[in-house]
C-alpha cells in the first residue's frame, strides 16, 4: 500500500496525515490490517467501506480515541504516541455520525461550545462562541437551547461548530450526514465544503455513500475486512473505472436495484 | 403570569439561567399531570411544613410528662391520646417529623454524593479501580441492611447520630451500583468521546459530563429509598438503638407503645400511621420523578 | 404460490382521506393529513423525509398507531372488508395473517431469548393449526426461500448470532410464512450494507412477484424506490405531493420531488455546491 503515497496528488509537500502499516485488534478480531495512506495538507480524503471494514476504527485511532493499535501514525509532521497531548486536540477534531448521540442531552449549545474553550483556557470565549455559531449558520437565538430543542441538521451544525471552535487544521468526519435527510445532508455537505475552502482545512471523510465521497473528496480509499483494497481519485470513480472487483461491486450496488430480465 | 410562562417556555432562551429554568418548568408541567405524584409531593411538603412550624402546630410540649394523665384515649384535649408517661402523642408526632427529616437529610447528603462518586469513578475509570471499589461494594451488599446497621450501631453505641452514620454506611452500595451501571453506558457515548477529543481530563469528564447524566436516576432512587431509610431509622429506634428517650422519634414511640398495644391501641398506632404516610409520600414522589427525569 | 382468488382489477387495499392525529398537551400533531391511494398486486413505494408521515401510514394500515394517536379515514378497505368498522380482535387476526410488516432493524424486532427458527415456526402456528413438526418443516422451507444456505443450522441460531443481512432475511421469512396478501416494508434495508441490501431486495422482489402480493415499500431513498418499485407516492408533511410511475421519477413535476432529486450528490453530474431545498408552505395548504 505504501506506493499509494507517492502516486497521490499534491504529495510534493509533507503530508498532513500519513499512516504506515496500521494494525488494530480488539481481542481476537483483527479489524485493521497493514493499512497505509497519506493525506496532503488541504486535501479531502475519503474512506469508503461497508460495516466491519474498519473505516471508522481508522478515524478513531487518528483521533486518539482508540489506543490498541500498532504501526506509524504521523500527523502534522509528528509521529503520534498512543496518548495525545492538549496541543494535538487543538489541531485535530472530529465530527461524529449520530447527531442525536454526540451532544450531551443536559447541556445547551452554549455549554457544548464553551467546554473546549474552558479546557484549553481560551479567554475570548464569548466572541468565539458567537463566531462559531454564525460560521455554521446557527442563529444566535439557538445559543441556550438544549439538544432536544434542535432538529437533526441543527444538531450536526452544533457538532461542527464544537469541532471548529478550537480552530483545528484537520477535521475527521465519521459519516457526518448518514443520519440526516437528503435535503439536510445537502446543506451540511455544502457547509463542510465552504468551511474547508475558507479555513484551508484537511478532511478525512468516512462514509458508506460513494456519491457523497465523490462529491466531497479528491481521492478515496476503498476498504474491506480491514484492508485497503484500492485507492483512487474521485475522477476514476465517476468514470466507473476502479481496478478491483470489490470497488466495482460497491459502485454497481450503489446505483440501485436492478431487476433481471424475465 | 402569562409573561412568566412565556419567559419559561420560549424556544430561544437568552441566558443560561432562562434555559435552565425553562427546562425545570417543562419538567414541572409533566410532573403535574401525574396525580399520584402530586399527592406524594403534597405529603412531603406537609412534612417539611410540620417540621418547620412544629412549635406552632403542636398543642403541648412533647417532653412534658403528666403522670396523672397517663394512657388517655384520643380526646379533644389530646387528639391522639397520651402515652405511658402522659405525654401528648400528637405533639410528639409533630416534633418527631423534625427527627425524621434530620435523619433523612443527613443520610441523603452523605449517601447520594458518596455512592454517585464511587459508582461513576468505578464505571468510567474501569480496570483495578473498578475491581477494588466494586468488591468493597459487594462486601456491603452481602449483608441485610438492618443487620449491618445494627452491627455498626452496636460498635458505635446507640444514639441518633450513630444511627444516621450506620444507615449511611449501609445505604450507599446500591447507589454506587446504579451509578456504575449508568456510567458504563454513558462512557461509550459520542458526547463523552467528544470531550475526550477536546483534551478534557478524566476527572473533568466524570464530574462535569458523566455525573449529570447519572443524577436523575440517583435522585429518583434516593426518593424511593427515603421510605426504606425512614423504616430503618424507625427499626433502629424500635430496637432502642436509634434515637434515645426522651427524643420523640416515631420508631421509638411505637416501641414504647408495644406493651400497651392491645389495651391502649393509640400509643403505637399513630406513630405507625405517620411512618406509613411519609414513606408512602416519598414513594409516590419518587415514582413521579422517575417518569419526568428518566425520560430521555 | 397461490392463485389470486380475486380479479386483479379489484384493489387489495383502498384508502381514502387517511388521517393520523396525535393529541399532545401542546396541541394536535397531524402526522398524516388526508392520504388516499389504492394498492393492487404491485410494488408501491412511499418516499419522504423524516416526519413526512410515511411510517405512520404503514402503521395506520396495521392498526399499530401508539397512544395518544388516532386514525381517521373516509374509507379503509381490505379486499372488501371495511377496516374502520372491524373490531380490534379481527384487526389483530388480519395482521400477520393477511397484512404483514417488516421493520427497519431486525435487531429490535426479534426476540433475543428464542432461536430464529422457533420464532418463524411460532409465527406460522399463530395463524395455522399445525403440529410443531409441520411448523418446523414450513420454517425450514421458508428459510430456504429467503436464500439462507444452511436452513437447519440457522434455525438453531439466536438473533445475536446472525448478521444484519441474515437477520433481515429471517424477518422476511417470518412475515411471509403466513402468506399474507400485503407486505408493508418500512425501510427494510436501511440498516444494511449496500451489497447486502440488494440481495435482500432481490429476495423480497422474487417473493412478491411469485406470490402475487401487494408490497408497500416505505423508504427515504429515492434512487432505491425508483429502481425497485412500480409506482411511487412522494410524501411531505403528512400529504402526498404527487403519485407517479417509478420510471417517470426523473421527470417529476412537483417542486418538492424535483428538490429532493436535486440535492443528492450525483456521480455523473458533479457540482461545486449541492442544490438545497426550499420548502413552500403552500405545499401543505
Amino acid at each position: 500500500m505504501g506506493f499509494f503515497a507517492q502516486r497521490g496528488v499534491g504529495m510534493s509537500t509533507q503530508p498532513a496525515i500519513s499512516v504506515e502499516k496500521l494494525n488494530v485488534s480488539f481481542g481476537d478480531s483483527h479489524v485493521v490490517k497493514d493499512l497505509s495512506f497519506a493525506v496532503a495538507p488541504g486535501e479531502s480524503y475519503g474512506i469508503v467501506g461497508e460495516s466491519g471494514s474498519g473505516k471508522s476504527t481508522v478515524l478513531r485511532v487518528l483521533a486518539g480515541l482508540n489506543r490498541d493499535w500498532s504501526g506509524e501514525a504521523n500527523i502534522l509532521g509528528k509521529s503520534q504516541p498512543k496518548i495525545r497531548n492538549k496541543a494535538f486536540y487543538r489541531a485535530v477534531q472530529m465530527v461524529f455520525q449520530d447527531p442525536y448521540g454526540s451532544l450531551h442531552p443536559k447541556k445547551t449549545v452554549d455549554d457544548a461550545l464553551a467546554e473546549p474553550l474552558a479546557i484549553h483556557g481560551i479567554r475570548d470565549a464569548e466572541a468565539r462562541i458567537g463566531r462559531a455559531m454564525s460560521d455554521v449558520g446557527l442563529p444566535g437565538s439557538f445559543r441556550f437551547r438544549y439538544p432536544h430543542q434542535l432538529s437533526g441538521g441543527q444538531r450536526q451544525r452544533v457538532a461542527i461548530a464544537r469541532a471548529l471552535v478550537l480552530e483545528p487544521t484537520i477535521l475527521l468526519l465519521d459519516e457526518p450526514t448518514s443520519a440526516l435527510d437528503v435535503s439536510i445532508q445537502a446543506e451540511v455537505l455544502n457547509l463542510l465544503q465552504a468551511l474547508r475552502h475558507e479555513r484551508k482545512l484537511t478532511y478525512i471523510l468516512v462514509s458508506h455513500d460513494l456519491a457523497v465521497v465523490a462529491h466531497m473528496c479528491e481521492r478515496l480509499l476503498v476498504m474491506q475486512f480491514g484492508r485497503g483494497v484500492e485507492e483512487m481519485t474521485a475522477g476514476t470513480l465517476a468514470a466507473r473505472a476502479p481496478q478491483t472487483a470489490y470497488a466495482q461491486q460497491l459502485l454497481t450496488a450503489s446505483e440501485g436495484f436492478r431487476r433481471m430480465a424475465g | 403570569m402569562s409573561t412568566w410562562t412565556e419567559y419559561l417556555v420560549t424556544d430561544s432562551p437568552a441566558s443560561r439561567r432562562q434555559a435552565k429554568l425553562g427546562q425545570l418548568y417543562r419538567q414541572w408541567l409533566a410532573f403535574r399531570r401525574n396525580a399520584l405524584a402530586v399527592i406524594g409531593l403534597c405529603i412531603v411538603v406537609a412534612l417539611l411544613l410540620i417540621a418547620a412550624f412544629a412549635p406552632l402546630i403542636a398543642t403541648q410540649d412533647p417532653l412534658l410528662q403528666n403522670l396523672d394523665g397517663r394512657l388517655l384515649p384520643p380526646s379533644a384535649a389530646h387528639w391522639f391520646g397520651t402515652d405511658s408517661l402522659g405525654r401528648d402523642i400528637y405533639s410528639r408526632i409533630v416534633y418527631g417529623a423534625r427527627v425524621t427529616l434530620v435523619i433523612v437529610m443527613l443520610v441523603v447528603i452523605t449517601v447520594g454524593p458518596l455512592g454517585l462518586l464511587i459508582g461513576a469513578a468505578s464505571g468510567y475509570l474501569g480496570g483495578w479501580v473498578d475491581r477494588l471499589l466494586m468488591r468493597i461494594t459487594d462486601v456491603f451488599l452481602a449483608f441485610p441492611r438492618l443487620v449491618l446497621a445494627l452491627a455498626f450501631v452496636a460498635a458505635l453505641g446507640p444514639g441518633l447520630e450513630n444511627a444516621v452514620i450506620a444507615i449511611a454506611f449501609t445505604a450507599w452500595p446500591p447507589y454506587a451500583r446504579v451509578a456504575r451501571a449508568e456510567t458504563l453506558i454513558i462512557r461509550n457515548q459520542d458526547y463523552i468521546s467528544a470531550v475526550r477529543l477536546q483534551g478534557g481530563s478524566q476527572w473533568r469528564i466524570v464530574l462535569r459530563h458523566v455525573v449529570p447524566m447519572c443524577l436523575p436516576s440517583l435522585i429518583v432512587r434516593t426518593t424511593l429509598d427515603m421510605a426504606g431509610i425512614i423504616l430503618t431509622a424507625a427499626g433502629l429506634g424500635f430496637l432502642g438503638l436509634g434515637a434515645q428517650p426522651p427524643i420523640p422519634e416515631w420508631g421509638a414511640m411505637i416501641s414504647a407503645g408495644r406493651e400497651q398495644i392491645f389495651d391502649q391501641w393509640w400509643v403505637a398506632t399513630f406513630p405507625g400511621l405517620a411512618i406509613c404516610i411519609v414513606a408512602l409520600g416519598f414513594n409516590l414522589l419518587g415514582d413521579g420523578l422517575r417518569d419526568v427525569m428518566d425520560a430521555r | 404460490m397461490r392463485a389470486p382468488d380475486t380479479p386483479l382489477e379489484q384493489p387489495l387495499l383502498e384508502l381514502d382521506n387517511l388521517r393520523v392525529n396525535f393529541h399532545t398537551p401542546t396541541g394536535i400533531v397531524r402526522a398524516v393529513r388526508g392520504l388516499s391511494f389504492s394498492l393492487g398486486r404491485e410494488r408501491l413505494g412511499i418516499v419522504g423525509e423524516s416526519g413526512s408521515g410515511k411510517s405512520m401510514t404503514g402503521r395506520a394500515i396495521l392498526d399499530l398507531i401508539p397512544y395518544p394517536g388516532e386514525v381517521l379515514a373516509d374509507r379503509m378497505v381490505y379486499r372488501g372488508q371495511d377496516l374502520l368498522t372491524m373490531d380490534k380482535r379481527s384487526r389483530r387476526k388480519l395482521r400477520g395473517r393477511h397484512i404483514s410488516m417488516v421493520m427497519q432493524d431486525p435487531k429490535y424486532s426479534l426476540n433475543p431469548v428464542h432461536t430464529v427458527g422457533e420464532q418463524i415456526a411460532e409465527a406460522y402456528r399463530v395463524h395455522h393449526k399445525a403440529s410443531s413438526r409441520e411448523a418446523r418443516e414450513r420454517s425450514l422451507t421458508m428459510l430456504e426461500a429467503v436464500q439462507i444456505r444452511e436452513p437447519a443450522r440457522v434455525y438453531e441460531l439466536y438473533p445475536h448470532e446472525v448478521s444484519g443481512g441474515m437477520g433481515q432475511r429471517v424477518m422476511i421469512a417470518m412475515m411471509l410464512i403466513a402468506e399474507p396478501d400485503i407486505l408493508i416494508a418500512d425501510e427494510p434495508t436501511s440498516a444494511l450494507d449496500v451489497t447486502v441490501q440488494l440481495q435482500v431486495l432481490k429476495i423480497l422482489d422474487d417473493l412478491v412477484t411469485s406470490r402475487g402480493m401487494g408490497l408497500i415499500f416505505i423508504s427515504h431513498d429515492l434512487h432505491l424506490v425508483k429502481s425497485f418499485c412500480d409506482r411511487v407516492i412522494v410524501m411531505y408533511g403528512g400529504k402526498a405531493m404527487e403519485t407517479l410511475a417509478a420510471g417517470e421519477l426523473e421527470q417529476a413535476q412537483h417542486p418538492y420531488t424535483r428538490g429532493l432529486l436535486g440535492c443528492l450528490p450525483d456521480l455523473d453530474h458533479p457540482k461545486a455546491t449541492l442544490a438545497t431545498l426550499n420548502r413552500d408552505p403552500a405545499w401543505l395548504a
